[in-house]
């Protein structure tokens, strides 16, 4: 009789634990939530983009150009519009593949969503749509605080070897899931680079990042008061999500407009 | 045969005038003769101090597609040791090397772009040398694995020392962001633009940074051929070959770019394919900026040499008037002996010939002394030009085909230059030329 009191005191406990704790967070849904509110599948969408940058003991330098994003066909293409020494140099991404045009020598060479854009903080793959979902997954997710938000913090490990970071550390929003905050780490687990992402803009059930602070973590230079690292501002403005032709998205057309 | 000899006395009679002729044609033989010797001896001394430095004249990569992207990776190099070996090319003649393209030198808040060379300092005695690294610097290289050398230009950029850690930031050969911290050990004081684009590091040390699978796995298999003059019919050989066994990739996009200041040695990541396939580059391809400088040199000095010509030409077209007034006499009293119209033009064109070629071998002379005198100057070795040099010596090489055109062209104009008084001494009538009193 005892015995079958004991065995039932134990279920019921264990039946109460297991009511009385939170569903779990599924965090690689979280991934694949961020990726759809970040892109523009049905949609293209436009911006002007300003990048400021700020290096260590330099001048700041400022940079604008128009992008344009086909998302559904990992398309863009970016024209450089300030400084005027630029001012016509284009990329336009296809897939995987970059292309970068200097009116200068009016030939393309080969780049890759990996490089640097016009020599700032920012990547070419910072206006590429997002693919988070595909190319990681999450190693570790816990809850905790950025400010005022309530937030998930998730460490990301590439699934592919070609992505471009082995590592992410993802700072989400619990409620919207916006990226406030990335780091990015190389293969050696050394931190490379802070992304800050404020100013959030709604436009048609999608969020868009109006500024964006890169921070790049390898230099740290003590010996300047200002600031310690190099770092780049990234403003989109003028936001639209407006058909844009076919032909935006070839070379023949930045060959004509950057000419 | 008395034409000829005729002509060679002709211009013995009037020794000053005739050297002063000739002169002014060696001058621009001279001038054209020791640029383009200067031009072709210089890029070949670039090609092989470029092929001493980055360690070899023929370049095999293998190249597979991973997640969408193109990668070089030699894991397995049994078959293409076969075909190499096959080509009668031997293991010391062999260097597989690593080699982190485009690489980001960081030190503090500055940074610079370097290839870093995968070195195994055991083993790759030449470069040691090439890289003028003294004997302990050396010991030390060979202990320390995260030692690097870098060139006195990036230490500038970077305003470090040696003993100062900095960061190399590149991707693996998959493409990912990856860094690691190497502490200089030395700083190579050449500073010209081809070394100052070059760092050195251990090859294990950079296997890591790449992603390499293991420590034999290596990007580029090197071949050192005997002579720059054997790459080219070696790669001739070679492609049939490895096409054997692995498809070839195409050429292209290969080469030093002025834009990127580095050397292009990249995959074409917008290339479909399966499998592996195999790559090959020589470093001829690889320099081919250079030959176009060269031609470019050679191009020039020859319209310098046809505007010489043209200057020359108005003077041996002056003195050949002037030759045919003072012989007018002759020239009737030689058509008077029976000496045919034709020969007497024949008597001038040759006349302009030995002149030419007078010239021209002065001028070839002249040339070989000014190269002498100038390749007895020593430069140094550590100079921002010794990728120029040949241990510190300029280097000339006269290529026979422009000694060819030369001898052509210089000839051509000053026959041309000759027609027309020859023309007018071969129309005169013997009897009307006897009476002439100039």
């Amino acid at each position: 009789m005892k015995k079958t009191i004991l065995t039932g005191l134990c279920a019921l406990s264990l039946v109460i634990a297991f009511s009385s704790q939170a569903p779990a967070v599924n965090y690689q849904q979280i991934l694949a939530k961020i990726d759809e509110l970040t892109n523009f599948d049905n949609t293209d969408f436009s911006a002007t983009i300003t990048i400021v940058d700020q290096k260590v003991a330099e001048a700041k330098s400022v940079t604008r150009a128009k992008m344009f994003r086909r998302d559904r066909l990992k398309k863009f293409t970016i024209i450089i519009d300030i400084p005027e020494v630029q001012r016509g140099q284009g990329y336009l991404r296809e897939g995987d593949n970059v292309w970068f045009y200097d009116p200068n020598t009016r030939e393309f060479s080969f780049s890759s969503l990996k490089e640097r854009f016009s020599d700032s903080g920012a990547n070419n793959d910072d206006f590429a749509s997002s693919s988070l979902a595909e190319d990681y997954k999450v190693a570790k997710g816990e809850e905790g605080t950025l400010g005022k938000n309530a937030i998930y913090i998730l460490t990301l490990e590439a699934t592919k070897k070609t992505a471009t970071y082995p590592m992410l550390r993802l700072f989400v929003t619990r409620d919207q899931f916006l990226i406030l905050k990335q780091e990015e780490y190389s293969l050696s687990k050394q931190l490379m680079r802070t992304s800050l992402f404020t100013d959030y803009q709604r436009v048609s059930g999608r969020f868009v990042p109006l500024k964006q602070l890169f921070i790049d973590n390898l230099t740290d230079d003590k010996s300047t008061p200002q600031i310690e690292a190099d770092q780049t501002q990234m403003t989109l403005a003028g936001v639209s999500l407006g058909k844009i032709p076919d032909e935006v998205f070839t070379k023949i057309y930045l060959e004509r407009v950057s000419n | 045969m008395k034409i000829n000899s005729i002509a060679l006395r002709n211009l013995s009679r009037q020794k000053r005038r005739s050297i002063l002729l000739a002169t002014a044609i060696a001058f621009g033989v001279m001038i054209v003769t020791a640029v383009n010797a200067f031009s072709t001896g210089t890029i070949r001394i670039i090609k092989e101090n470029v092929a001493d430095l980055i360690g070899g004249h023929a370049f095999i990569f293998l190249e597979q597609r991973v997640d969408e992207k193109t990668i070089r990776l030699i894991e397995d190099e049994t078959k293409l040791l076969a075909v190499v070996k096959g080509l009668g090319i031997n293991d010391d003649q062999i260097t597989r090397t690593v080699q982190l393209q485009n690489g980001e030198l960081r030190f503090g808040s500055k940074e610079t772009n370097s290839n870093v060379i995968g070195v195994n300092w055991t083993q790759e005695k030449l470069i040691i040398d090439k890289l003028g690294v003294p004997g302990d610097v050396y010991e030390q290289l060979k202990k320390s694995p995260n030692a690097i050398v870098i060139s006195q230009k990036s230490a500038n950029v970077l305003k470090a020392k040696v003993g100062d850690s900095i960061l190399i930031k590149g991707r693996t050969v998959y493409g990912q962001q990856n860094v690691a911290e190497m502490t200089i050990a030395y700083i190579n004081s050449d500073t010209s633009d081809i070394s100052g684009m070059m760092s050195f590091a251990s090859r294990a040390e950079l296997n890591v940074l790449l992603n390499l699978p293991d420590e034999n796995s290596y990007n580029t298999m090197r071949i050192r051929l005997r002579s720059l003059d054997e790459t080219t019919p070696f790669v001739a050989r070679l492609k049939p070959a490895l096409a054997a066994v692995y498809p070839l990739a195409p050429d292209e996009g290969q080469g030093f770019s002025l834009d990127s200041n580095v050397f292009k040695m990249g995959s074409d990541d917008s290339a479909e394919f399966e499998g592996q396939r195999a790559k090959v580059t020589d470093i001829n391809s690889l320099l081919d900026f250079f030959n176009q400088i060269s031609g470019g040199l050679a191009l020039a000095s020859v319209v310098m040499l046809v505007f010489l010509l043209l200057i020359t030409m108005i003077g041996i077209y002056n003195t050949f008037r002037m030759i045919l007034y003072e012989r007018t006499q002759e020239i009737g009293t030689m058509r008077a002996l029976g000496m045919q119209r034709k020969q007497v033009g024949q008597l001038f064109r040759r006349e302009a010939l030995f002149l030419a070629l007078m010239g021209v071998f002065l001028g070839i002379i002249l040339a070989a002394i000014v190269m002498g005198v100038f390749s007895l100057f020593n430069f140094g070795t550590q100079s921002a030009f010794s990728v120029l040099l040949s241990n510190g010596h300029l280097s000339f090489r006269i290529d026979p085909l422009n000694v060819i055109v030369s001898i052509l062209l210089v000839s051509v104009f000053t026959v041309v230059a000759a027609l027309g008084p020859a023309r007018k001494a071969a129309r005169l009538k013997p009897a009307d030329a006897l009476r002439t009193n100039y």
